[in-house]
């Protein structure tokens, strides 16, 4: 019975969302509450299931699907530690953000096809979170692209097709040098499962050339995703996608499978130790510094508050890059931690924005003049999530910030800290202005749209926003619990660095 | 337990005002002035080591001998500045007890702190707090404080920041209390320099002291109280915990603080007179006291093994400092001129501030003297000290003879001033009992104090006859007005992008937001290229690999 449930549990837990969408596809446009009732079911379910698989891993059970695609070649799905940490980030922010754009799109047509690719998305992101080799994982990047993008097309503008081609370019293009780079490393060393400590770091290879021009393809296959300098200006073109969208794919779905997929690349298949023999860690370092302050730099210049947030995640994501590039238990406790800080308070960002959108029809910087007397709550929200990209204690931000910036000294990188120093600076000139506008400026005579909402709208997204807020400042004030996402992510690392 | 319901009462009001509806705010004001009076609680329970392993990286509160003095100061300066502000403050009160609370739990976190994590989260939040204080008039000349005075907070915030995580790096999130045995680890290090001059922004030392005169005027007169009085503190408090002086240090360090802190000490006099505003002249007073400061700070360096006597005198100095300066502010809102009840209640603290004999300024000069004396270096700086008390006392004449023209009719007398000048004429002198401080009443002693007052009055006498009618005046701000000269001119860092229109600025610098932006729309371009080319290299590659 329990092996039975070992192997289906996996499958299952991806699958879910699959069915829902199709069964969304099938419905049509007309059956909106029976749509709504398989979103909540599905997300519901999905988020049991995890919940499930969570415990039996605390356990010490080995949850895992495999069938053999071709001989030799495996089709994993494994449940371990860290995909137990993406794929619950994933599970409780999908219940989340499905609440919300229901909410979001009430006004909106084409929702059968919008919440069929919604949830087709989300099993994509499950699979991603759930490889156990780096050619499932492959599978289903592929398959994040193609299912995210009616999502950026939804509102089916000539921007929106623009924006849509610029994020189909970059991320086919890097699939296909990361299937390459695959490619490649399975010649060299045989078709490999995700091991903690690098897969490949025990085969003694010779080969270091090769391995380091591997290296490189993967981490531009995925840096696409992860928005690494030069590879991320997809991203903020992608910002005439619905809010919904631009919070899936900015806190949890495409950014972060990008920057799990270089998590993974440098911890399971090269190993920390592999990696730094090779000096492989220095250059990738370097770019994500150079990432971390470009993003912010452009943040600075930018008028549209949702433009303005996705430089921000550009910024943010190369955290996570720079955690496990620095190496070492601290930095790379703050990289993988920094994964569910940044969808958390990002999220919170990005929902608050669709909100101004929506409610309000504000879109511009200028247009945030004296919101916060008119929707207090959202206002709270967005306050909270900036104060953690400025890293501020006690919001989630400062905690993956402090194990950064003490894993660099603990590793003798001190240069680190000024590129850590910069993004506060930084974030603190694009996002105190903000909370300057929003909150102590008077308000205008009349807002640029304002539409009646129904009360499905209202409290469908500002209580969506008042979750993943409250939940950025719990992860930070209650940072030392043993359920918080800093003890979980230390229980990852012990692994690594014993 | 105690620690930990000082620290919550304040979030919890804060919590309160920004989130409850008219009628229940309407009924919380009156409660809000007593908030600091939680903290008696502490004070006499004095906890070691409350542990709160689930909180932030497992944080401590604990009461120590460096924080007990401030303790005292906040509970009794910040209630009676409460009291004042509940009925004075009448516009935006809502935003004005969010910062009040604000950087009262701020205040709270710092001082009870017991391990790093905590101790900077509550110097975070009392900096950003004080903004609200600041821009609480909300016209342009207090945007402009608040901006500045953000600035320079944010500047001190990241050399702070890069010091915490350097010394964490090597310690993790450990005990305060730890620090200054591992001293020295960072004897000699950049990240002990970044500390000093971080935490030296909100002591207002010279050259970082620009945003004082004008953040502290701008504010309403009980939060210039506080900020003046308390919140300054706070970067002592900082100094103490993260700048430990260790017995590696060679002793010109703490020759340098003392003429950094000397230099302040005269410096903020110099400029003080310039000032034609009250509130500004008492901010650029705080300036020069809190030089003095950093003068006994300076004196850990020349004697380590000094650390507790020291501790004890800066507690005195605080104490004496703090009172005063806040009773000073609170006078300001209470039309000294009018009476001459009011002008004594003016002059009882100026006149301590200027440490005439037998006043509480008295008893912290004499024990900084004291030390001075202690440690056998050169004769000079005794003299030097005591000159100061000229300068002050030059300035706070100047102050007074601006106070007797504010005789604005009608001003209620509130009953915070006067306890409070009764507080700080008592209460140095029952914290020095307290930690054996006592003030030796000899005659040398007072005529040492009484000397410098004499040469003030000298000075006075010379340029009343000299220089009548000659004045100086200097923008509020000083450096600080340059500093704006500079980056207007350099066409500054734009936050937004021109919509249409040519281009105006002539600077490089300037013209740096455009080409940005249009380097960015080329970059589709050149990584889509760059990906292509990739690919197919790599592509040719295997092609060669496998034929």
């Amino acid at each position: 019975m329990m092996d039975w449930l070992l192997f289906w549990l996996p499958f299952a837990v991806v699958m879910v969302s699959a069915l829902s969408g199709l069964v969304i596809f099938w419905a049509g446009e007309g059956r909106q509450w029976l749509r709504t009732a398989l979103n909540l079911f599905g997300a519901l379910a999905k988020l049991v299931l995890v919940a499930v698989m969570g415990y039996l891993v605390w356990q010490g059970y080995q949850p895992e699907f495999r069938f053999a695609l071709l001989p030799g070649l495996d089709f994993v799905l494994h449940a371990d530690a860290m995909s137990m940490l993406f794929a619950t980030l994933s599970a409780a922010l999908w219940l989340v953000t499905t609440v919300y754009a229901v909410a979001y799109l009430e006004r909106g047509s084409d929702r059968a096809r919008f919440f069929g690719f919604f949830s087709l998305c989300v099993t994509a992101t499950m699979g991603v979170a759930m490889a156990g080799n780096l050619l499932t994982f492959f599978i289903f990047y592929e398959l994040l692209t193609l299912t995210t993008w009616p999502l950026v097309v939804h509102h089916g503008t000539k921007a929106a097709f623009a924006g849509a081609r610029s994020y189909l370019i970059h991320t086919l293009g890097a699939g296909a040098v990361f299937l390459a780079g695959l490619i490649w490393l399975y010649s060299l060393t045989g078709p490999q499962d995700f091991i903690v400590g690098g897969s490949i770091a025990g085969l003694g290879l010779e080969q270091t050339v090769q391995l380091k021009i591997i290296f490189a393809m993967l981490i531009v296959g995925m840096g696409v995703k992860a928005a690494l300098f030069p590879l991320h200006s997809w991203l903020p073109k992608a910002m005439v996608a619905p809010a919904p969208v631009s919070s899936l794919l900015h806190a949890v779905a495409v950014v972060k499978a990008g920057a799990f997929g270089i998590v993974r690349v440098i911890e399971d298949v090269y190993g920390p130790q592999l990696v730094a023999e090779l000096g492989l860690a220095l250059p990738l370092a370097a770019i994500a510094s150079f990432t971390i302050v470009y993003g912010s730099v452009l943040a600075l210049y930018q008028t549209d508050i949702k433009k303005r947030l996705a430089f921000s995640t550009v910024s943010q994501v190369s955290y996570i890059t720079l955690g496990v590039a620095i190496g070492g238990p601290l930095a790379t406790l703050g990289g993988i931690v920094h994964l569910v800080h940044q969808g958390l308070m990002k999220i919170t960002l990005f929902f608050c924005a669709g909100i101004f959108a929506n409610l309000l029809g504000v879109k511009k910087i200028e247009q945030l003049d004296g919101i916060g007397a008119r929707l207090p709550w959202t206002s709270l929200c967005f306050t909270i999530g900036a104060l953690g990209m400025i890293g501020l204690p006690p919001v989630a931000g400062f905690i993956s910030k402090w194990y950064l910036g003490t894993g660099a000294v603990a590793v003798g990188m001190n240069w680190v800290l000024l590129v850590l120093i910069a993004s506060t600076l930084l974030n603190a000139a694009y996002f105190l202005p903000l909370l300057k506008r929003i909150w102590l400026n008077p308000p205008p005579e009349q807002w640029p749209n304002e539409v009646p909402a129904s009360r499905l709208e209202t409290y469908g997204m500002i209580g969506s926003v008042l979750i993943t807020a409250g939940l950025s400042l719990a992860v930070g004030v209650f940072a030392g619990h043993p359920l918080s996402p800093l003890s979980w992510a230390r229980g990852i690392v012990a692994g690594y660095f014993p | 337990m105690s620690a930990l319901i000082a620290i919550l009462l304040p979030i919890v009001l804060l919590l309160a005002v920004l989130l409850s509806g008219p009628d229940v705010r309407a009924r919380l004001y009156p409660l809000l002035p007593w908030a600091p009076l939680i903290l008696l609680w502490p004070l006499l329970d004095q906890p070691q080591a409350e542990v709160l392993s689930l909180v932030l990286l497992g944080s401590v509160l604990t009461v120590d001998a460096a924080a007990q003095p401030v303790l005292w100061l906040t509970l009794i300066g910040w209630t009676l500045a409460g009291w004042f502000a509940h009925q004075t403050v009448s516009r935006n009160r809502r935003w004005f007890w969010a910062g009040w609370l604000g950087a009262l739990t701020g205040m709270h976190l710092l001082l009870l702190a017991g391990d790093i994590v905590s101790f900077y989260v509550g110097y975070a939040v009392l900096s950003l707090s004080a903004y609200l204080l600041v821009t609480h008039a909300r016209d342009a000349e207090a945007w402009r404080a608040g901006r500045i005075y953000l600035v320079m907070a944010l500047i001190g915030e990241a050399a702070i920041l890069i010091g915490v995580l350097a010394i964490a790096g090597q310690l993790g999130n450990v005990n305060l209390a730890v620090l200054p045995e591992q001293a020295d680890l960072f004897s000699q290090s950049t990240a002990r320099w970044l500390l000093f001059f971080g935490f030296a922004v909100k002591l207002g030392i010279l050259p970082l002291h620009v945003w004082l005169p004008l953040a502290h005027p701008v504010a309403p007169v009980p939060a210039s109280a506080i900020l003046s009085g308390i919140i300054v503190k706070a970067g002592l408090l900082g100094w103490l915990r993260f700048v430990p002086a260790s017995l590696d240090d060679p002793a010109w360090i703490g020759y340098l603080l003392m003429t950094l802190g000397f230099l302040t000490a005269f410096g903020g006099v110099l400029l003080g007179l310039t000032q034609a505003r009250l509130k500004t002249l008492l901010a650029y007073s705080t300036i020069s006291q809190m030089g003095l400061l950093l003068v006994a700070f300076g004196m850990m360096f020349v004697l380590p093994d000094q650390r507790e006597l020291l501790i004890a005198v800066l507690g005195v100095m605080v104490l004496h400092h703090g009172l005063n300066k806040a009773a000073l502010f609170l006078a300001c809102g209470c039309a000294p001129g009018t009476s001459a009840l009011r002008l004594v209640l003016f002059a009882v603290p100026a006149v301590a501030l200027a440490a005439a004999p037998l006043t509480t300024g008295f008893l912290a000069k004499g024990a900084l003297k004291d030390v001075i004396d202690l440690a056998e270096i050169w004769v000079g700086v005794g003299i030097v000290l005591s000159v100061t008390s000229t300068a002050t006392a030059l300035l706070l004449w100047k102050g007074f003879q601006l106070a007797r023209a504010d005789a604005k009719a009608q001003t209620r007398l509130h009953p915070a001033w006067p306890i409070l000048v009764v507080a700080a004429l008592l209460v140095p002198w029952v914290h020095a009992a307290q930690v054996d401080l006592g003030a030796s009443f000899t005659l040398a002693k007072l005529a040492d104090s009484l000397w410098p007052l004499l040469l003030a009055t000298a000075l006075l006498g010379l340029y009343h006859a000299a220089f009548r009618g000659v004045s100086v005046r200097l923008p509020e701000g000083d450096l600080v007005v340059l500093a704006e000269r500079l980056v207007a001119v350099l066409g500054g860092l734009r936050t937004s992008v021109p919509e249409s229109g040519p281009s105006q600025a002539t600077w490089p610098l300037a013209e740096l937001p455009n080409r940005l932006l249009r380097l960015e729309g080329q970059q589709r371009r050149l990584a889509v290229a760059g990906i292509l080319l990739l690919s197919v290299g790599v592509m040719l590659g295997l092609l060669v690999f496998v034929y």
